[in-house]
């Protein structure tokens, strides 16, 4: 019931938030998006001063009196410098670096603001922390985000928060970016795959790559427990002689073309992460390839942005994440 | 989070010195090993911060605190409650710095720090130790921002926290000047602090105790219209003490029980209309509710009592300074009637002692029958014999008066006051002692006059037919310095005034500047204590009043608004809130767009993409007869725009604003 109710409120306050403040690539915190509260400490500093004054009151002694009230300015004072420390700052979210799942994420922000701002602690929903110290003129500040699927990600509102100047108050803002990451698929070496960056590599006469699971018979291994019992040479078991497998391997020539159906897996997500390593590496030996994806082609080419461009429809491929 | 803002030497290093200076104010207070743990406490902290120490023991740790709080349960009963209570506060504070873990760990050390502060106030409130305290809350503010700002130093933190201070000092001021003044809200008197000046039983050793106090026991300003009185008549009744058991005086029953039960009004006698003399006491805290007048002191205060024998009484200890007003009326004095109750406790002696005074005196009253012979004569046996006036007296026997009068005859006032009202009591006189303060040091600058400890004295009042309650000093008999010029050159000879301090201003009032610092120190105090510790309820009025020139509701409200919005800017323009100023450029752009409004609704409308040249031949089409105007306007204003690199002046705007009239005028 209280989960409920949680998601509930949760629900209500994300959509009251996207409807005040709306994403977008840059923000300047103003008082429209600034909330500002104060910290418990802030509250047990004021219960102090109301003691100091009552204390003041009852013995009759006027400086204590005016202790408590100078606390209580200092109190007020600070509630308008904690909010002018967050104000006028601006966000961009920078779309860099490359996610992998089951690796832990980092986002950049620039961080711009004419004067110098202090304390200040950086995290997404349910996530880590990052401490900045200052922000001076402009700043890039590194936010943590914990593993994620493959996929494309809103990475949602990030929450900037000062107590700045005497943690009597915390004044903070969610922030929404439009922060899209891609989380490509979590590379995985496969076995197969050296033999054919060695052959790439050298490069001589027909220079041909043999990739795991194709049409050509190569001959017969023992089995291992996991392999696909399809490539089971029967015939041998029946005879007698012990269980082996087929193999077969597929003649690949300079260009190479990734298939996603060629790969050996126990899953697709496994598939996609040995192509994504085999992607990268080849990219690294500049080896030039295709992709593809059950039908989805990616014509044959190489450089960075090929690759990245394969490590997207890798990490899209089946709908991705959402 | 990380730990990182914690191994900063910067936080450390101001709560180290926020610790010490705390302490060194409550140096008096202080026990010597409740400082020491606090010592060990921060040089493991120190240790620990560079990496020298391990974490600490959490048993060790349980173990000094259960020690501690023993040690500390042990001392209750020999240093009293208050300062077991402030030793168990320092004691925590100390300990904390062992447990610095986490950022709220400062926080609530902070907190303890402003509580210390709080505690520091409430034993030292006078100009000298404020001094002290307005730094230690700099340092405690200090703290707090450089814990929130890891990136600053020391000297940034000490800097910011003292900015932030001088930005609120304007709505301390306000608020403590416009806040309304309560009572206190439950009773205070049960304060555990040591009591200051006279108390309510009088051996001749307590005041001799009190000549060696330099410290200012109140301020007295006279009004205008009443006149100075002498300086010999200037005799600050505090308490009466009429029962005496050879050894002491105490105050007698009856007045105990009305201090304690009654609390009755004592009738007000009918005020003659002229012979009063108006002023205004500013006490410092005693800690008791004897309050001094001049004799006869009348006040009609709720708060303020007049006690059966002509004294008045606060209805709550005094606890801070203090302001109250008095009239006194010496010609009231003549008029208290004396019951046969009162007149029978006035002339009680004690059977047995003190036989020879008795004998003495039973002799002496046979040669004067008249009362006012007898006390002559009593006055002149001590200035005639070989009596002495000292601060150190030789110790007297079971007997002290007969050891005195045949003995030692050395003693200050006590002695003279006892052995006086012993002998006139002998002689069925009903007499008692008055203790109080005589004289005083008139500040003519300003207008004041400061009665100190060692100003305290004793007297004796004897009552007669038809004159009732008449003072009668016998120290001034003995030494007419003490009345006419006070302590200091009454003791010249002897070197014994204020011989426990060396280092007292007010003994070296010979010295012209050190004399003349001490004046200027006492002007300081007189205005604060008059100004800040007795700033209340009448003086808030008597402000409003002067500022308003009348008060009333309406008034004040809108005083306290317009003080509030002042500050509200004053705090908004300090934090950085800027109100955003329009260059004349910008406001060139906003005349420029009105005009194309204004010409849109003529029919000539300028789409957004359209540029002003384009929009210049378009009007110039249209409404050929103001062709020249449009063409000087849009050149004047692309000028301003795309080919000077200076920004507009104020001269601009207006061509700008005439261009655009003689366009308008031309349509």
């Amino acid at each position: 019931m209280v989960n409920i109710l949680k998601q509930w409120f949760d629900k209500t306050w994300q959509r009251w938030l996207k409807q005040r403040f709306p994403g977008q690539q840059t923000v300047t915190l103003d008082r429209s998006n600034i909330f500002i509260f104060p910290t418990v400490f802030g509250c047990c500093y004021v219960l102090l001063c109301l003691l100091l004054f009552l204390l003041g009151t009852n013995y009759q002694n006027n400086l204590i009196v005016l202790l408590s009230m100078l606390l209580i300015s200092v109190f007020l004072t600070t509630l308008l410098k904690c909010y002018q420390n967050l104000a006028g700052i601006e966000l961009t979210g920078l779309e860099r670096g490359e996610h992998f799942a089951q690796q832990p994420l980092t986002v950049y922000c620039q961080l711009r603001a004419k004067k110098l701002r202090h304390g200040f602690v950086f995290n997404y929903k349910n996530q880590s922390q990052t401490l900045l110290d200052n922000i001076n003129n402009e700043n890039k500040v590194r936010v943590d985000i914990g593993p994620k699927s493959r996929g494309n990600h809103d990475l949602g509102r990030l929450t900037i928060a000062s107590i700045y100047p005497l943690g009597l108050f915390r004044a903070w803002s969610h922030v929404d970016l439009s922060h899209q990451v891609v989380v490509f698929p979590n590379p995985l070496p496969h076995q197969a795959e050296f033999v054919a960056i060695e052959q790439a590599g050298r490069k001589d006469h027909s220079s041909a790559t043999n990739l795991p699971a194709g049409d050509d018979f190569a001959g017969l291994n023992a089995f291992r427990p996991g392999e696909s019992l399809k490539h089971v040479a029967w015939k041998r078991v029946a005879q007698g002689r012990g269980m082996y497998t087929k193999h077969f391997e597929q003649q690949v020539s300079e260009p190479q073309w990734l298939d996603l159906d060629q790969i050996a897996g126990n899953s697709l997500e496994q598939k996609l992460s040995f192509l994504c390593h085999i992607v990268n590496d080849f990219s690294h030996l500049n080896v030039e390839f295709g992709l593809n994806l059950a039908g989805k082609k990616l014509a044959v080419s190489s450089g960075n942005n090929h690759r990245l461009q394969a490590l997207t429809m890798l990490a899209n491929h089946g709908g991705g994440h959402d | 989070m990380t730990n990182s803002w914690l191994l900063g030497k910067p936080t450390i290093g101001l709560m180290t010195a926020t610790y010490l200076v705390s302490l060194l104010a409550l140096s008096h207070e202080v026990l010597w090993w409740v400082a020491m743990i606090g010592a060990i406490a921060i040089g493991w902290r120190w240790c620990y911060s560079v990496g020298k120490v391990m974490v600490f023991n959490r048993y060790l740790l349980s173990l000094i605190c259960v020690a501690g709080l023993a040690l500390l349960a042990i001392s209750v009963t020999k240093s009293g409650l208050l300062i077991t209570m402030i030793n168990l506060l320092l004691l925590g504070y100390g300990l904390k710095f062992i447990e610095l873990k986490q950022r709220r760990d400062v926080f609530f050390l902070v907190l303890v720090g402003i509580l210390t502060v709080g505690v520091i106030i409430i034993l030292y409130s006078d100009v000298l130790s404020a001094i002290k305290i307005l730094p230690l809350i700099g340092l405690n503010i200090a703290i707090l921002s450089v814990t929130c700002a890891p990136a600053m130093t020391t000297v940034q933190a000490i800097k910011q926290s003292a900015q932030l201070i001088a930005i609120s000092v304007p709505l301390t001021v306000v608020l403590f000047l416009l806040m309304p003044k309560l009572p206190p809200l439950w009773d205070a008197a049960k304060s555990q602090q040591a009591t200051t000046g006279l108390s309510d039983e009088l051996s001749p050793g307590d005041i001799a105790e009190l000549s060696r106090s330099d410290a200012l026991a109140f301020s007295v300003t006279f009004d205008p219209g009443s006149q100075l009185p002498l300086r010999k008549q200037l005799y600050w009744r505090a308490l009466v003490m009429d029962v005496f058991d050879g050894q002491r005086w105490r105050q007698s029953m009856d007045q105990k029980l009305w201090q304690q039960l009654g609390k009755q009004l004592t009738p007000m006698p009918p005020l003659p209309k002229t012979g009063g003399i108006s002023y205004q006491v500013i006490t410092q805290p005693t800690q008791q509710s004897w309050m001094v007048g001049l004799a006869l002191p009348i006040n009609d205060e709720s708060e303020i009592l007049r006690t059966p024998d002509q004294n008045i009484y606060a209805t709550s200890a005094i606890t801070a300074t203090k302001m109250y007003r008095v009239t006194s009326y010496p010609s009231l004095m003549s008029e208290v009637v004396i019951s046969d109750h009162v007149r029978q406790r006035n002339l009680t002696l004690v059977n047995g002692l003190n036989q020879q005074t008795k004998q003495w005196a039973i002799e002496l009253r046979r040669s004067y029958p008249s009362d006012q012979a007898f006390i002559s004569a009593v006055l002149s046996y001590f200035n005639q014999q070989q009596f002495y006036y000292t601060l150190s007296p030789p110790l007297l026997g079971e007997n002290s008066v007969d050891d005195f009068m045949f003995g030692t005859r050395r003693g200050f006032c006590a002695h003279y006051a006892s052995a006086f009202t012993v002998i006139m009591r002998a002689a069925g006189i009903p007499s008692r002692i008055v203790a109080g303060y005589q004289g005083g040091e008139w500040n003519s600058d300003v207008g004041y006059l400061n009665v100190y400890q060692y100003d305290a004295h004793a007297w004796s009042e004897v009552w007669l037919p038809a004159k009732g309650w008449v003072r009668q000093d016998p120290t001034a008999s003995v030494s007419p310095l003490r009345i006419e010029q006070g302590l200091a050159q009454a003791m010249a000879t002897e070197n014994s005034f204020l011989s426990g301090s060396i280092l007292s201003l007010a003994k070296h009032q010979n010295s012209p500047w050190l004399n003349n610092l001490r004046l200027s120190l006492a002007n300081l105090n007189y205005f604060w204590d008059r100004w800040l510790l007795g700033y209340d309820k009448k003086l808030q009025y008597q402000l409003l009043n002067n500022m308003l020139g009348g008060v009333t509701t309406e008034k004040v409200i809108s005083l306290t608004i317009s003080c509030f919005v002042f500050i509200g800017l004053w705090l908004m323009w300090n934090a950085g809130f800027k109100i955003k100023r329009l260059s004349y450029n910008e406001k060139i752009d906003s005349l420029y767009l009105e005009l194309c409004d204004e010409l849109a609704k003529v029919g000539v409308r300028r789409e957004k993409h359209v540029a002003s040249q384009d929009y210049a031949q378009i009007i110039a089409t249209r409404l050929p007869h103001a062709m020249s105007e449009v063409i000087e306007l849009t050149e004047f204003y692309n000028n301003l725009n795309y080919a000077s690199n200076l920004p507009a002046t104020k001269s601009d705007y207006r061509q700008m604003k005439r261009l655009i009239k003689s366009l308008l005028n031309k349509i």
